[in-house]
């Protein structure tokens, strides 16, 4: 057993060797630029959000994106009459595209011909129930004193409903799947269930946006506050008659 | 078979006058006939012609939606006449203004001219007391009657009744 003590000593550097000298360190922690993450607060992050790089483009944002994610956005196009038209040209153009694709891909195991007829009469029927609900909903307003213009009523109510279509295509493989695991009992469980999904959305959105609206216009005491609410109940319950009356009298799913 | 053509071709027949009725312009005119539920009203709201002026049956709505409701709180038909009434004045008054003002010498134009705008400014306000009355008796009509014994529904009611009552006492 030894009993002399132990030197550590380096041979490749040498404490006396000449080192380079450091650069000064900053008297506190350097801030470490990350990308952007919820965790962080905005003084650490590095380059602009997503939504200043788009303003920055001096572009107009997509109307998808503020469908799905910005009702404000959705809002003020709404109150803005020269972009009103935009809004429901675009929001036509959302629904119809997102119901003929899931029209089709709910028929994909059928001819090209059966999955066209689905895919236009599908499409037909959202569009005439959407356009039969507009004048009770229009009536209710009037009969509440609580009238919204009708070029407004429809931006609304087309906005709400490109919001559930836009989830469609998304929940689209899903039914795919099903339907090719067990075609009598899962897949058209998951096709109303998407049904489902997108009736729920939209009317979330309907509400939402209904609200929004009359909020900012103003004066809204609890009185106006409980007429717009029985107005927002009786435009879901008017959307939902006339939407699935029109699916069940053009028998879109009916293969041949 | 025969039904579904009549239909349709109603439907375009309704989109095509509406276009050529309304001379509306700018692109999409064959959208705009197909698809003219959606397309004609925010068309209309942005450049189509300005709407009626909706305050000059203000009362008259406000009559209505009393006559509407079952069991209307005492004194509302009477303060109703009553601002009735005081709108009829105003009215009068300045049509006597306007056309007292089309035959006054320059000297005392401007004078008039104000008058005018205060005598116009009372008119929107009690147009718009009658569309707030209106909505207060729309309230109550779907409330149903047990808001009549609850004072809390009765609350804006009541407080809209006596605001009506001090302006027109103050005329």
């Amino acid at each position: 057993m030894s009993t002399e003590p132990i030197v550590v000593t380096s041979d490749l550097t040498p404490l006396s060797a000449e080192r380079p000298a450091r650069p000064p360190r900053p008297a506190g922690p350097a801030p470490r630029k990350e990308p952007r993450s919820p965790f962080l607060p905005p003084a650490e992050v590095a380059g602009p959000s997503l939504d200043e790089l788009v303003d920055a483009q001096g572009r107009a944002r997509p109307l998808a994106l503020e469908l799905l994610a910005d009702p404000a956005g959705v809002l003020a196009r709404i109150r803005d009459p020269q972009q009103l038209e935009g809004l429901v040209v675009g929001a036509l153009a959302v629904v119809a595209t997102c119901i003929a694709l899931f029209a089709a891909v709910l028929m994909s195991a059928h001819e090209p011909q059966v999955i066209l007829r689905a895919a236009g009469l599908a499409t037909l029927s959202v569009l005439l129930g959407l356009a039969a609900a507009l004048g009770p909903i229009y009536g209710t307003s009037v009969v509440m004193a609580a009238r919204l213009p009708m070029g407004r009523l429809v931006a609304v109510l087309l906005a709400s409903v490109a919001t559930g279509a836009l989830l469609l295509p998304a929940l689209a493989p899903v039914l795919h799947i099903c339907q090719g695991l067990d075609p009598v009992w899962a897949g058209p469980l998951a096709a109303v269930g998407s049904f489902a999904i997108m009736g729920g959305v939209a009317g979330l959105r309907l509400r939402r946006l209904l609200l929004d609206l009359a909020f900012s216009a103003g004066g809204m005491d609890p009185g106006a506050r409980f007429r717009v609410g029985v107005l927002t109940r009786m435009a879901l319950a008017f959307t939902g008659l006339t939407v699935s009356l029109a699916f069940w009298a053009f028998d879109a799913f009916l293969a041949g | 078979m025969a039904l579904q053509v009549l239909v349709c071709t109603l439907y375009l027949a309704a989109g095509l006058a509406a276009v050529v009725v309304l001379r509306l312009r700018g692109p999409g005119g064959l959208a705009m006939v197909v698809l003219w539920p959606f397309l004609l009203p925010p068309r209309l709201l942005a450049e189509g012609p300005a709407a009626m002026e909706p305050s000059a049956q203000a009362v008259d709505r406000a009559r209505a939606a009393l006559q509407a409701l079952a069991a209307p709180p005492e004194s509302c038909a009477r303060i109703l006449a009553e601002l009735e009434a005081s709108l009829a004045r105003r009215a009068l008054r300045r049509r006597e203004l306007e056309a007292a003002l089309a035959s006054a010498p320059p000297g005392i134009q401007p004078r008039l001219q104000e008058i005018l705008r205060t005598e116009v400014g009372a008119l929107e306000a009690g147009h718009a007391v009658a569309d707030e009355l209106t909505a207060q008796l729309t309230l109550l009509r779907f409330v149903g009657p047990a808001a009549l014994a609850d004072e809390a529904a009765m609350e804006g009611m009541e407080a809209l009744l006596a605001r009506i009552q001090a302006q027109l006492s103050l005329e």
